[in-house]
């Protein structure tokens, strides 16, 4: 059991990393339209 | 490209071109000044391919860095260069291909509204993923025996619980705090008081258990039961932030009503490009057929039609010929006029009406502050048990007593206030939302199941804008084909409302509209003369209009609300009728509101003998015509004072004091923006069918409110005893606070099932 010595901290630390690409999709907007960007892949460039 | 480019004076988008101007729908670039992002909106803009069509002839400019187009929100970011290219031209391309478009002006609004909503979600986002986490490491104290654990990884489990709810505390939860401290300053208690006193204490506990156990205040901690208390509060804020930007993002998507740029004459008598807001009393404007006008002031040159439905309500055009008086907002239909203005700004008719709505709108009974007066007394009992519980235990166990009160905190405070009602109400307004119903305030849910009177307008909510069209009689030697297809030719090119219905109405019969015609001519107030030129060359005099430009008779009343005339020389061609059309679903939905046992009431700024037509058509008793906002609004006030809930379902723009005053108010979307900021909800269809379905389950949504509310009752009833006696630890008050939660908002989840329109309510009722 010595070894959750070791994975709670690297769990606690894994929560701040996913945070922190969380962050990133929500600030550049990711959940804002979620209809539109199914549909723009049927647009033409 | 070049042939926008070059559009020169004809431009009328140049007015944007100053910095000035473009800076209110524009953002700089932060590292290079002369790059701008701008944000307009276009409204016909439907589809994917409009919006590709869009990207594709914008990016081609020279000068445009970027472009995206949404369809989904009808706005479309431009990146241009201001070094190169110029606002006016790429409006003037867009124009160009057809998808004419509006800056964006409350564009930093917007961003404020985005910022708040991110924000939010981003708490929720840490509050769930750490309160997830919580509970992991929670978990294996709850199962295990006290000695399959070693106390290392008690400790341990307990330093990381601290460390994953110290974002939850310091940055998720502070909404609550600042709320409650708020209100604490201002020597009220509010609903986070309790909610933020919980999370403190709870929170001081855990942490003096995790670094310094064995105190008065033990060794348990209670991170699990803080950060899904937390999580699920916010979830309920989060909800509602975004769908009041919905609402309010809908709500700008609406035209703006003044235009942003005129043409006004210069000192030397020719006409310049000019900001709206540079307009001056005593200025000479030129307004073209199509524009709206800018300010109040009277025709100095030209006669002409003006559409003011926006501002009365009503569909019919209003001749004015020069040193008539014009409005600001009003639309100019018929021909190039000149106008002087008098009144700019503050001072137009325009804002006299925006700022009475204002003033109606206060006088609304507050239905939100009674919630709050009911919930004072529940919050100080709640407060003064919390205490007493500390009193009862200190001397014997001063744990006991802390966690106790915050038992007591935890298990009454979020469900029975903060969640019973909002998630009914949140539920019904989402469903509404996806049915094209828009609520401005939630209130209003509770206001519509209590009303017992409906006062309708007339124009655009029980009757269709558009003009119906019957042919009524024809010239019996005259090919009927031939007389839609001159009808269709004669009315092709006017923009008057008449003239556009009659088009219509002769496209639909399949009219062709390329006879060889010469000397089109529109005489405002009358109709159109042309003449048209037949084959073996002759030329026959032909006229469409009312019957003194057509001089013919004028007839008793032919059951039509306007009768148009087609002439040849002296010659009657054809004859038209001309009526509003009931909306299709509006006689279902009356008779069934006044089966249901609602007093309907028909109040309209419409003529008395066509208002009563429509009502006797609709079986509504009560029907009152020439209807000034003012009698409305006098009229709405007397029903008050017989003790009458009232709704008022409006349209056009002199209905918003009513709206206001009304006890609750639905506008139909077809109306202008104003009215529907002012109306507690906004059916952005045109169905008036929805309304039947709308009321039942506005009635449905109180049903499961009072459901909530009473088991949330029952619970605190029994909870908070537990509580107080030391029987209930604190993380089984907030398992039980979680469950209860989870049962209100599963309760009020039924509410998203929503059929829409009368004929879903006629099935039921079948």
């Amino acid at each position: 059991m010595e070894i959750a010595f070791l994975l709670i901290p690297l769990a606690v630390m894994l929560v701040f990393v996913i945070l922190g690409g969380l962050w990133w999709a929500i600030q550049t907007g990711q959940f804002e339209d979620l209809e539109e960007e199914g549909s723009r892949i049927l647009e033409q460039d | 490209m070049t042939d926008s480019l070059t559009a020169g004076n004809t431009n009328p988008w140049q007015g944007l071109d100053v910095q000035s101007e473009w800076e209110r729908f524009s953002q700089r670039h932060t590292q290079e000044p002369d790059i701008w992002t701008s944000h307009v909106w276009v409204d016909n803009m439907h589809c994917a391919a409009c919006s590709g069509r869009i990207e594709q002839s914008v990016k081609q400019m020279h000068g445009v860095l970027g472009v995206h187009a949404s369809a989904a929100s009808k706005r479309v970011k431009v990146i241009w260069d201001a070094n190169v290219v110029h606002p006016s031209q790429w409006f003037a391309n867009l124009n160009a291909i057809g998808y004419p478009a509006l800056p964006v002006n409350e564009y930093h609004a917007v961003t404020d509204r985005t910022r708040d909503q991110r924000k939010m979600l981003w708490r929720l986002v840490v509050a769930v993923f750490c309160m997830m986490q919580v509970m992991m490491y929670a978990y294996p104290t709850y199962v295990s025996d006290s000695n399959d654990i070693t106390p290392d990884m008690i400790q341990l489990l307990k330093w990381a619980s601290w460390l994953l709810t110290l974002p939850v505390m310091l940055f998720s939860s502070t909404p609550f705090l600042s709320q409650a401290w708020l209100s604490l300053r201002q020597r009220q208690l509010g609903m986070d008081v309790p909610v933020a006193l919980g999370i403190i204490v709870a929170f001081v506990i855990s942490t003096l258990a995790t670094f310094a156990p064995g105190g008065w205040w033990g060794d348990v901690t209670y991170y699990d039961s803080l950060t899904m208390f937390v999580s699920f509060l916010l979830c309920g804020r989060w909800l509602d932030v975004k769908l009041r930007n919905r609402t309010a993002g809908a709500l700008e998507n609406m035209m703006r009503r003044l235009p942003h740029a005129v043409l006004k004459k210069n000192e030397a008598g020719e006409w310049v490009q000019i900001a709206a807001s540079n307009i001056d009393v005593g200025d000479v404007l030129y307004v073209r057929p199509g524009e709206v006008f800018a300010a109040d002031g009277k025709l100095i040159a030209g006669n002409t039609s003006v559409d003011e439905s926006m501002l009365t309500g009503e569909s019919e055009p209003v001749l004015k010929s020069t040193g008539a008086q014009v409005i600001a907002g009003s639309g100019n239909l018929t021909s190039v006029v000149e106008m002087q203005v008098q009144q700019v700004g503050e001072g137009t008719q325009y804002h006299a009406l925006v700022n009475l709505m204002a003033s109606a709108s206060t006088e609304k009974p507050g239905i939100a502050l009674l919630a709050d007066k009911v919930a004072q007394p529940f919050l100080w009992g709640v407060l003064l048990a919390a205490l007493f519980a500390v009193i009862f235990w200190w001397t014997t166990d001063p744990v006991k007593a802390v966690m106790s009160a915050v038992a007591v905190l935890v298990v009454t405070c979020p469900c029975a206030l903060s969640l019973a009602t909002p998630a009914a109400m949140l539920a019904s307004a989402g469903t509404f939302a996806k049915g094209g119903v828009l609520i401005r305030r939630l209130q209003a849910i509770q206001a519509l199941s209590e009303i017992d009177t409906i006062v309708f307008d007339k124009t655009g909510t029980l009757t269709e804008n558009l003009q119906q069209v019957v042919l009524l009689d024809s010239h019996p030697d005259w090919n009927s084909t031939l007389l839609l297809n001159l009808t269709a030719t004669i009315s092709r090119d006017s923009l008057h409302p008449v003239a556009k219905a009659l088009y219509t109405f002769a496209k639909k019969e399949n009219a062709a509209e390329h006879l060889p015609m010469q000397d089109w001519q529109e005489i405002v107030g009358g109709g159109i003369s042309a003449t048209l030129v037949t084959q073996d060359q002759q030329s026959i005099a032909l006229k469409l209009g009312n019957a003194s430009f057509c001089e013919v008779h004028t007839e008793a009343d032919a059951g039509v609300q306007r009768l148009v005339y087609l002439v040849a020389g002296h010659t009657v061609l054809a004859r038209f009728g001309l009526s509003e059309q009931t909306k299709p679903q509006a006689k279902a939905a009356i008779s069934q509101l006044i089966s249901q046992g609602y007093e309907i009431q028909l109040l309209s700024g419409d003529r008395i003998a066509a208002v009563k037509n429509l009502a006797a058509k609709l079986g509504i008793q009560v029907a009152l015509g020439l209807q000034k906002a003012e009698n409305k609004l006098q009229n709405v006030k007397a029903l008050q004072q017989q003790g009458r809930k009232v709704l008022m379902v409006g349209d056009g723009l002199n209905d918003g004091p009513v709206i206001a005053a009304a006890h609750t108010s639905i506008a139909m979307g077809t109306g202008v923006p104003l009215t529907q900021a002012q109306a507690d909800m906004v059916v952005m269809g045109n169905d008036i069918g929805v309304l039947v379905s709308l009321i039942s389950h506005c009635k449905k949504t109180i049903l499961i409110v009072k459901q909530n509310l009473l088991w949330a009752a029952l619970y605190n009833a029994a909870g908070v005893p537990l509580a107080i006696m030391g029987l209930l630890p604190a993380w089984l008050a907030g398992l039980g606070m979680a469950a209860s939660s989870l049962l209100v908002l599963l309760n009020a989840l039924r509410l998203t099932k929503w059929q829409k329109g009368v004929l879903a309510e006629r099935a039921k009722v079948a």
